[in-house]
């Protein structure tokens, strides 16, 4: 153990920091735990559900509403949805079915399947959730009452003669899809790979057996010559959002048409070419098929049919991979087939033509996305209904890749989305691995100013009501920024959970830079005073911006260095914007391959950039021009190498502008201060230059600490304020203002604090046993925190990659407290992640904990403004039971004429909950009792009252509905059973209401 | 099903060149006779189909419609190799477009089939007083390229038929003479009675 402090004849500048004043405390976190995994959408209740594989599902609405449910145990999470606006239902990987409540935010059942489940299906209308098993068997699942149903099939291969007679069909097959028929709640379309069926629940049986072949001599979806008769295996199926076609997905991108009631084959496609089951006689082979079909990127997955302005009849269909004309594709294709004409007067001929020339169709590729992921999923957006399959009507969709990665595109076009301006904040943190974190403070009134000039878009997700929050009061905000690897960095007001508007500034490098791959966001530096910023990308690329009005910005002339090209970045204004981020130019080093080490943007229009090959160069943003690049060996004079490792290169890793008094001169000066990989501390001064202009020399260098240095912090040695270079004192500079300076220069085990250039103060040497065991490893970043502005109370915050904290005292160097991350996050932050960070002066610290999240603490006990509800609390209301249920479409005239049976959502309920089912009515008063429970008492009566009421009375409403929508179509019996079914309605809800308000 | 193709030839085409210089507007006017002012970026790849009566035979064109958009070029170079006919489109009233021909024509040698034809498509040839690029530069550039040469307006309906039907001819032409080969036939295939004797044997 080796410590040592210098005494010296200085003030303490933290004398008044008290340990009770430290302890670190959350404000919120940001983003999702682990990878997204599943997600699901409400449109009546305008909520989107996000589900990971770290077992939590976000439930977000409106801006400033999230919840997150979490399972038991950390399961991944494989399926979910959002059932009659008020039940999340989730399938983990272990085959358990968790039904949580949106409005208690309580689960509410807990259900493990007899097998491995395959598929589900789940109505927005039913209290049902179907799932198929591996053994190829389909159950249901009461989601209201939480209990299995008697509802069992076997598998239903084995009836099905069509396929028991076809060579090598296994016995056991499991289901790949189920899905239910859009207007007709008793028709359940089940996907097993060598047979597509169709399900009575009513009759038990199978309507139609849709089984797809390709005869020898015909090209197949594969566009293969093979002389055998081929039985492509499905992959999914989809209903026509009106019921009457099915699309059947199938392992060699087959796309097939047939016709639901007669079950002909309408039409076989790929994405390029129709009639692909018909035998041609000159197929040759193509050169690129037989080598790409064979892998999983080619082939078309899953399908989405989808229907445009309300009308069912004018449909689009989304399709996961597919080939076109042999090549794989990364992305998903958009096949807009324009209106339909009328299904009951065209031959299948005619529909056959109509789904072979679509009136457009569009493949949108992801550039930013990782290669080797594929997309696998896509959530739809419907802007009104949830039924016809939930994919009625949507204005975006949103595509999930199978590393997690999302990609949003408005609908029909496919054109790419801004995610922060219509999705929940948090939702932009998985949309691409995020590659830097960190945040600044930025004045407030500048702030302000610069979110007036943005746009006001409104969200995606409008549900829920925030819970109210303390606010807290800041001087300056604080801006956190998220740069990920497609190239997007975005500035957020890093306490969004403050105010309404969340709206984050962006930048996207892949409009300056030209290109979408290796242009992850590698470090960022802003200056909230001049608002201009600096970006790496990394490649070796550096963006100068400036937010400025885009009517505002000029191309420029930048004046390159010898070892620094420089290059005007005009042509990479993102035209959709007015006010924002504007690139100016492009830093590029001569040598090729030179990643960049570190990078700051000063207050004062100096920007210093440090490379991994020892160059430093300073960019004068008035030019702009380079007006400093040099290699920092050919700067010293001695060599410091470290014995282990002699052939590394000396090159900078922090880099600092101050103003401050240099060598007891009798005035200050403008210095860039340089940290290096070899501890050594460099001072740079700047100076004007005669006929305009700035240059800048090395004062002294010395050598700080044995290790590489992570940061620099410069101060008053009398005030304790920090000197980084700021405009008000550079303008000072004329009348010889004196800023008598200290640095403390930090790096993983050691502290220096520093006279410049180069006179020690105080050091203080860390070993294993001593800080980094108390705050569990070394040091990873550090800064100055003040407690109030002005007073004796600085201190120097340095934290470790575990996310504890140590105030270390100034200049002393003793450590005045040290703190624990809050126990409920310890689990979640993660290395590496937690080395990204940084410390804001106001005692903020913004740490990435995971993949995709960030945590937001402070190291003041003080500002633990009781009743700051971290952000994704329960606090949140989710369900809103004003909002009125839609009901769920049934069948038409033509199709009862034609002799299908009409089922209603209750006979479905009697079929499939069988006489033991528990009433209704019993159900929402138990739930009630437990919502009562739950909420401790303070229920306001009369809320629950008109809560109970509107439930009821939707209920009956959207039966009565549905009953006249269907009068004329209903037999005598149906007469009966609805006056039956109407009597019940009335009985059940004249008691609810009587119970009501008697206070039951 | 009777024989379900209602054409003799497939022939697939791809529109190239630089971001705004019309390939959209010039497939909607070939395909659907339609003009739309409005600049859309094209994100990713549309694809068109159009069959037309070419010489006596049906042809159908399969056009692809890449994003000019540098950040898409490689995802756009892939369909470059399985192209019978590239339109390498430039703006006549942006020089800029009109240089960068020279990249867009190395990256179509580079990465599209040998035998590949090719043309040079100068558009909004209707904008008079925003010309930049003269019809002879244009042709100068073609001839030093030794590929046909054709201005057009997808505004004013100024020779777009004839750029895609002059293209596809070429093709027709090469395929006839060559005797199909397969790997640009691809699997588009022929028609049983029209192609019977000219593609058997060829096959493998």
């Amino acid at each position: 153990m080796f410590s040592k402090i210098k005494t010296i004849g200085k003030p303490n500048l933290s004398e008044s920091i008290s340990s009770n004043y430290v302890k670190l405390v959350s404000h919120c976190t940001y983003g999702v735990t682990g990878t997204v995994s599943a997600t699901a959408f409400d449109p009546v209740q305008s909520l989107l559900a996000v589900a990971t594989d770290a077992g939590d599902i976000s439930v977000f609405g409106q801006p400033g509403v999230e919840v997150v449910f979490s399972l038991q145990k950390p399961v991944p999470i494989w399926w979910t949805r959002i059932v009659r606006g008020i039940y999340l239902v989730a399938i983990d990987t272990l085959s358990n079915i968790t039904v949580f409540s949106l409005d208690t935010k309580q689960q509410l059942s807990v259900f493990s399947a007899p097998g491995k489940i395959t598929a589900a299906e789940a109505d927005p209308a039913l209290d049902w959730l179907f799932y198929g098993l591996a053994n190829g068997e389909v159950c249901a699942y009461d989601i209201d009452r939480g209990s299995p149903s008697p509802f069992k099939t076997n598998n239903l291969l084995r009836k099905s003669n069509a396929v028991a007679n076809r060579r090598g069909t296994s016995a056991v097959s499991p289901i790949l899809a189920l899905k239910l028929h859009p207007r007709d709640v008793s028709c359940l379309l089940v996907v097993y790979a060598e047979a597509v069926l169709v399900l009575s629940l009513a009759q038990s049986t199978i309507i139609q057996t849709l089984v797809y072949s390709v005869p020898p001599g015909a090209p197949g979806g594969s566009m293969s010559s093979s002389h055998t008769h081929r039985y492509p295996r499905a992959l999914d199926a989809v209903w026509h959002p009106n019921g009457h076609h099915i699309l059947s997905v199938h392992d060699d991108s087959s796309l097939v048409f047939w016709d639901t009631d007669s079950g002909t084959l309408i039409l076989a496609r790929n994405l390029s070419e129709s009639n692909i089951n018909v035998p041609r006689s000159s197929v040759s082979i193509s050169p690129f098929s037989n080598s790409e079909t064979s892998s999983s990127t080619a082939i078309a997955t899953k399908a989405y049919w989808c229907s445009s302005n309300s009308n069912t009849m004018d449909t689009q269909l989304i399709v996961i991979g597919g080939q076109v004309a042999g090549l794989a594709l990364p992305g998903v294709t958009i096949i807009d087939f324009g209106p339909s004409p009328t299904i009951s007067v065209t031959s299948f001929k005619s529909m056959a033509s109509y789904y072979s020339a679509p009136k457009r169709q569009r493949t949108i590729p992801s550039p930013g996305i990782d290669p080797n992921s594929v997309p696998v999923d896509v959530q739809i957006f419907p802007q009104q209904t949830p039924h016809f399959c939930g994919t009625a009507d949507p204005n975006y969709i949103l595509v999930r890749y199978s590393s997690g990665e999302l990609c949003a595109h408005s609908f029909p076009d496919g054109s790419p989305v801004n995610m922060e301006r219509m999705f929940p904040p948090s939702l932009t943190w998985p949309e691409s691995p995020i590659s830097c974190v960190g945040g600044c403070t930025v004045p407030r009134d500048q702030w302000l100013g610069i979110m007036a000039g943005q746009p006001h878009v409104q969200p995606v997700c409008t549900g829920g009501a925030p819970s109210g929050r303390k606010l807290r009061r800041l001087q300056t905000r604080n801006v956190m920024y998220t740069g990920h690897k497609n190239g997007v960095l975005r500035f957020w007001d890093a306490s969004y959970a403050e105010i309404d508007d969340s709206q984050p500034l962006r930048i996207d490098l892949t409009l300056p830079l030209s290109r979408a791959d290796n242009v992850a966001v590698s470090h960022v530096s802003f200056s909230g005073l001049t608002l201009e910023a600096a970006v790496a990308a990394s490649a070796n690329e550096v963006v100068l911006y400036k937010i400025m009005k885009a009517k505002h910005h000029r191309p420029c002339d930048p004046i390159s260095s010898d070892s620094i090209h420089m290059f005007d970045a005009s042509h990479g204004i993102d035209k959709s914007i007015k006010e924002g981020f504007m690139p100016i130019c492009i830093l590029k080093p001569a040598e090729p391959d030179v990643q960049v080490s570190c990078l700051v943007q000063s207050n004062i229009g100096f920007v210093a950039v440090g490379y991994f090959n020892g160059t430093v160069a300073i960019v004068d943003r008035r030019g702009p021009a380079v007006i400093f690049s040099e290699r920092l060996a050919a700067l010293f004079k001695s060599s410091r190498i470290r014995r282990s490792a002699p052939q590394a290169i000396e090159y900078p890793t922090s880099l600092e502008f101050s103003i401050t008094v240099v060598n007891d001169e009798p005035y200050s000066s403008i210095v860039m201060l340089v940290g290096t990989s070899e501890g050594r501390l460099a001072t740079f001064r700047i100076l004007p230059v005669q006929g305009g202009g700035f240059s800048a020399e090395l004062v002294d260098e010395m050598h700080a600490c044995d290790d590489s240095i992570i940061a620099l912090c410069p101060y008053n040695s009398e005030t304790g304020n920090s000197t980084i270079a700021t405009p008000e004192v550079m303008a000072q500079l004329g009348k010889s203002v004196i800023v008598p300076g200290a640095i403390a220069v930090i790096s993983g085990s050691e502290i220096r604090v520093v006279k410049p250039a180069k006179s020690k103060l105080s050091h203080k040497v860390y070993s294993a046993s001593g800080l980094p065991q108390q705050i569990g490893g070394p040091i990873v970043n550090a800064g100055l925190c003040t407690l109030r502005m002005g007073g004796d109370s600085v201190g120097l915050v340095c934290i470790s990659a575990k996310g504890n904290a140590a105030l270390i005292s100034l200049p002393g160097l003793s450590t005045v407290a040290t703190s624990k991350v809050p126990e409920s996050f310890r689990n979640d932050l993660q290395y590496p992640f937690t080395q990204r960070s940084s410390i804001l002066i106001s005692g903020d610290i913004m740490i990435q904990s995971g993949v995709s999240q960030g945590l937001f603490l402070s190291i003041w006990n003080t500002q633990t403004a009781e009743g700051v509800a971290a952000y994704g609390q329960k606090g949140d209301q989710l369900y809103d039971p004003l909002k009125s249920f839609v009901p769920r479409p049934t069948i038409g005239t033509i199709q009862w004429i034609a002799g299908r049976q009409y089922i209603s959502i209750a006979d479905l309920d009697e079929l499939l909950g069988g006489s033991k089912r528990p009433k209704s009515k019993a159900a929402i008063e138990e739930q009630g009792n437990k919502r009562s429970d739950g909420r401790g008492g303070k229920v306001n009566a009369g809320q629950y009252q008109s809560k109970k009421g509107t439930w009821n009375f939707s209920n009956m409403q959207k039966s009565l509905n549905e009953s006249m929508n269907n009068v004329e179509e209903q037999s005598n019996e149906t007469f009966k059973s609805i006056g039956e079914f109407f009597e019940d309605q009335k009985t059940s809800f004249a008691k609810g209401v009587l119970k009501g308000k008697m206070g039951l | 099903m009777s024989n379900p193709r209602n054409y003799d030839i497939l022939i697939k085409l791809l529109l190239v060149g630089n971001s705004g210089v019309g390939k959209s507007c010039l497939l909607l006017r070939f395909t659907d006779d339609s003009f739309t002012p409005s600049f859309i970026t094209t994100i990713g790849i549309d694809f068109k189909i159009r069959t037309v009566p070419l010489d006596g035979q049906r042809v159908k064109m399969q056009i692809w419609d890449t994003a000019g958009q540098e950040r898409f070029r490689t995802i756009t170079t892939a369909y470059y190799r399985n192209a019978m006919g590239i339109l390498l489109v430039y703006d006549v009233t942006d020089r800029k477009s009109f240089e960068d021909i020279q990249t867009w024509y190395q990256n179509v040698q580079e990465h599209a089939a040998d035998d590949v034809n090719k043309i040079l498509v100068g558009n909004k040839c209707d904008s008079d007083d925003a010309r930049v690029v003269s019809y002879d530069e244009g042709k100068e550039l073609a001839d030093r390229l030794n590929i046909p040469f054709i201005e057009t307006s997808a505004k004013s309906n100024t020779n777009v038929d004839e750029a895609f039907f002059s293209l596809s001819r070429q093709i027709k032409q090469r395929l006839v003479d060559t005797g199909m080969p397969t790997s640009t036939i691809g699997q588009s295939g022929l028609n049983i009675a029209s192609s019977g004797s000219s593609s058997s044997g060829k096959c493998c």
